[in-house]
């Protein structure tokens, strides 16, 4: 009789033990998760990826959208190549206003060629959010480049409207007013800017 | 490797003319702007 109280004593314990084992195991796993979870979400927000992207669905430039982060700018544009940072003045456009500068941020792109031109992309953000590009073109001479550039914005955004009251500098100066977007053209000579 | 810089340098000075193109996108533009003027009054 003592030696099977024995026997059943030992049968118990071996069986709260493995219960313990299992809890241990499966708060283990739950951990894992939990871990899992929140190195994934912190992954995804860093890099803008899924529920943490802000592009809209309208087209910016090449396969950009606007409001995309800089981030997503880099997958969509440079095929993940790393953008170069800028200094920007553009929150001058805005004075006297006040608002912290740091929440602009300008990147520059220089491995685009674009009518047979080497070009430089600004993209211009607020709050990591696309709101404005720019193309920089330099070039030797005018020759039918500028046309070629006309007719393709033209055949994009309609009709341009020349702007007459220009800045002196500028040789010339169009504007194209297309839904939700400003779109300007200027040519100038480069010792004037 | 520094010549050719140099040369770079010297054939980018030979570029006489600048094109720029430049599009915004008015909704944001818009809001940045009415952030700028809300953070001003704040301010004052």
């Amino acid at each position: 009789m003592h030696s099977l109280g024995n026997y059943g004593t030992l049968t118990f314990r071996k069986q709260v033990m493995k219960k313990i084992l299992k809890i241990f195991v499966y708060v283990l796993l739950g951990l894992f998760l939990i871990g899992g979870i929140l190195v994934g979400t912190a992954y995804l927000r860093q890099n803008n990826y899924l529920f943490f992207a802000t592009g809209s669905n309208e087209k910016a430039f090449l396969n950009s959208t606007w409001l995309m982060s800089r981030n997503e700018v880099a997958r969509a544009n440079a095929n993940d190549s790393f953008l170069n940072k800028t200094e920007t003045n553009f929150y001058r456009f805005f004075e006297p206003g006040i608002v912290n500068k740091n929440r602009y941020s300008s990147y520059t792109q220089e491995d685009l060629s674009l009518w047979g031109y080497q070009t430089k992309i600004e993209y211009i953000f607020f709050d990591d959010k696309l709101y404005q590009y720019r193309i920089n073109i330099d070039l030797y001479d005018r020759d039918t480049i500028e046309k070629t550039i006309l007719n393709a914005l033209n055949e994009k955004y309609g009709k341009q409207t020349e702007i007459k009251d220009k800045s002196k500098y500028l040789i010339s100066e169009y504007k194209w007013n297309p839904k939700n977007q400003k779109v300007r053209y200027w040519i100038s000579k480069k010792d004037s800017i | 490797m520094e010549s050719e810089k140099s040369k770079s340098k010297i054939l980018d000075k030979q570029k006489r003319f600048h094109i720029g193109i430049s599009a915004e996108y008015l909704p944001y533009y818009n809001k940045i702007k009415e952030i700028v003027e809300t953070e001003r009054k704040n301010y004052f």
